[in-house]
């Protein structure tokens, strides 16, 4: 089975306080709490453990039961800020699997933080 | 959609199993030598489970086949006890060099453990319900046979313009478990599955069976209910997200229930991690919902004992929407002053236990007659990508998949794009306004249930993807 193990975002040039700062409004979120995508890989929504409110330029009040969701393609059309490679790391070694029966391989995935503008968020827990 | 047809009956007169178990005795015989070898080491408390599993498979893809893979393999997993510590060792190798190794290996691990206070010495003799679920006939199904089944299924996809794939699997396994106290079980079965994904231009639909008796499939149905639901799921229209009646078939409610499981160990509730702590012998859900777990019940497969060999029960955990009764491992067991139920999993372990053949009690209303019943609201095929959101309240997302339908009117109208649910499994069985009879089901994302098809009110979709 093809399975892309190893894809990783490349570091751009931000620091986070730096991407802090050069927000208006918005969320940080942090720490992957639950992860589903359809059966074409479109439509996403991952919680996280915890958030900050972002209020002119500076980290506020922490959020409880964070969520973000959308369609892939739209949400990485919406990136426009990636912090550097001081700040990217490459994220364990978990696995993925899929088919009948099941294959799974061992997976490692690179990032650092990035902003993405016009995102949807809560509505994981908007049913509650 | 499609009712169930008479299974049409796959020939095994030319087909000949390549590779069979183990006589039972050849099991037993590594089980004494190990519990021998124990004995003489001068371990105190010696268990050996010996498994062995023989499986193949095809798998086709665009029409045709293009693997059939076969696996055939003997573990032995012994576990010691030592002075109040435990630690199990597992291989592949029968050799009594390898058997002393792994003693070694599993005595000297226990002693590197800290003492375990809630460690209980194995159990003694039991007596176990029989339970017949080895078919002479699914054991010797060969590859040509399922080859067979396949072309069927691609031949059809070929006649309607549509493209097949999926599986055609078959096995047989045996486990012999025993023990220093005396205890002994033994139990084999086979299994055989088939399932197909039909694709109709960018539409799919999908099927699904598994049972101990291959002849209880019928490959050709299932290949036919995905092939006129792909066809009808072509160009579906885009709903708001919101609110719905919907009908879920019986693949979709076994995904959803199966994340449950856990929930009704008592370990889970003794470390207050379980959905009904707090809940118990209250109402909770509908009063139309009853969930069992009985290994003993025709549909289900499974052994008639635990991981340490106690002899698993019929345990009725939800009765009429109130949840009554959890299952016990002998540790969690003995921790609430209670005899086990014969459903904890082997040790050492961290989750104590599980029923794992949950069986949900069923109504009268067929499909047919839930959409027919229905003004409004959505038929679900199945599910997909489902995880828990809220732990106490059972939230669970996940997506729709192969063939959403909506009912206006008491009839299927059109078929629509796939919805995100974000949606509490408790207010879901709250919510079931009619049942169908209950039925061996199986799906992807939990292990094969017997399972009513439910029509449930405001089941709660937050967003729509692009197909």
């Amino acid at each position: 089975m093809i399975r892309m193990t190893n894809v990783s975002l490349l570091p751009g040039t931000w620091t986070p306080e730096n991407l802090i700062a050069d927000t208006d409004e918005g969320i940080l979120m942090d720490t992957n709490r639950s992860w589903s995508i359809d059966d074409r890989r479109y439509q996403f929504q991952f919680s996280t453990e915890i958030a900050w409110e972002i209020k002119s330029g500076k980290k506020t009040r922490m959020l409880k039961n964070p969520s973000y969701s959308g369609i892939t393609t739209e949400f990485w059309n919406s990136c426009d800020a990636i912090c550097n490679a001081e700040h990217w790391v490459l994220w364990g070694t978990p696995n993925c699997g899929k088919g009948q029966p099941m294959q799974t391989m061992g997976t490692g995935h690179g990032a650092a933080p990035a902003r993405f503008r016009n995102v949807k968020i809560g509505t994981a827990f908007s049913n509650q | 959609m499609t009712p169930a047809k008479k299974p049409r009956q796959l020939s095994t007169r030319r087909a000949t199993a390549e590779i069979s178990l183990r006589p039972e005795r050849e099991l037993r015989a590594i089980t004494d030598r190990v519990l021998r070898i124990a004995k003489s080491s001068g371990i105190p408390e010696t268990e050996v489970h010996v498994d062995e599993v023989i499986d193949a498979l095809t798998r086709f893809a665009n029409n045709s086949i293009h693997q059939h893979v076969a696996e055939h393999g003997l573990t032995v997993s012994l576990r010691v006890v030592v002075d109040g510590r435990t630690a199990r060792v597992t291989t592949n190798r029968i050799e009594e060099d390898a058997l002393r190794a792994a003693l070694e290996s599993a005595a000297s691990l226990a002693s590197s453990q800290p003492k375990d206070p809630g460690l209980l010495p194995l159990p003694g003799k039991q007596t176990y319900r029989r339970v017949r679920r080895f078919i002479d006939a699914t054991a010797a199904l060969s590859a040509e046979s399922r080859a067979r089944a396949v072309k069927g299924t691609c031949t059809l996809a070929e006649s309607k313009g549509q493209i097949a794939a999926g599986i055609f699997s078959s096995g047989q396994s045996q486990s012999v478990l025993a023990n220093s106290r005396g205890l002994s079980a033994a139990y084999r079965q086979t299994q055989a599955e088939f399932s197909v994904t039909m694709q109709q231009g960018s539409a799919t639909s999908w099927a699904k069976a598994n049972a101990a008796d291959f002849r209880a499939l019928d490959p050709l149905a299932l290949a036919k209910t995905a092939s006129e639901k792909a066809a009808r799921a072509e160009n579906p229209a885009e709903l708001g997200p919101g609110k719905y009646t919907v009908i879920l078939e019986p693949a979709a409610v076994l995904d959803l229930v199966g994340f449950l499981f856990y929930d009704f160990s008592a370990t889970a509730i003794q470390d207050q991690r379980s959905c009904f702590s707090g809940r118990l012998d209250k109402p909770l859900l509908g009063r139309n919902v009853t969930i069992t777990d009985d290994v003993y019940h025709p549909e289900q497969l499974g052994a008639p004992f635990d991981g340490e060999g106690i002899p698993r029960q019929r345990v009725i955990l939800v009765d009429g929407g109130v949840p009554r009764n959890l299952v016990y491992s002998r540790r969690s067991a003995k921790k609430s002053g209670l005899r086990p139920t014969g459903h904890g999993f082997a040790l050492p372990n961290e989750y104590g236990e599980a029923p794992m053949n949950l069986v949900i009690g069923g109504g009268n209303s067929s499909i047919d007659e839930m959409i027919a019943g229905t003004d409004r609201g959505l038929l679900v095929t199945r599910l997909w990508y489902i995880r828990e959101l809220d732990p106490y309240e059972k939230v669970m997302t996940g997506m729709t998949r192969d063939g959403l339908f909506l009912v206006e009117k008491g009839k299927i109208s059109r078929s629509v794009r796939n919805f995100r649910f974000n949606q509490s499994i408790l207010q879901m069985l709250q919510n079931v306004e009619a049942l169908g009879p209950s039925r061996r089901a199986t799906a992807e994302e939990s292990f094969e249930m017997v399972v009513p098809p439910m029509k449930i009110g405001n089941f709660h979709f937050s967003e729509v993807t692009k197909f």
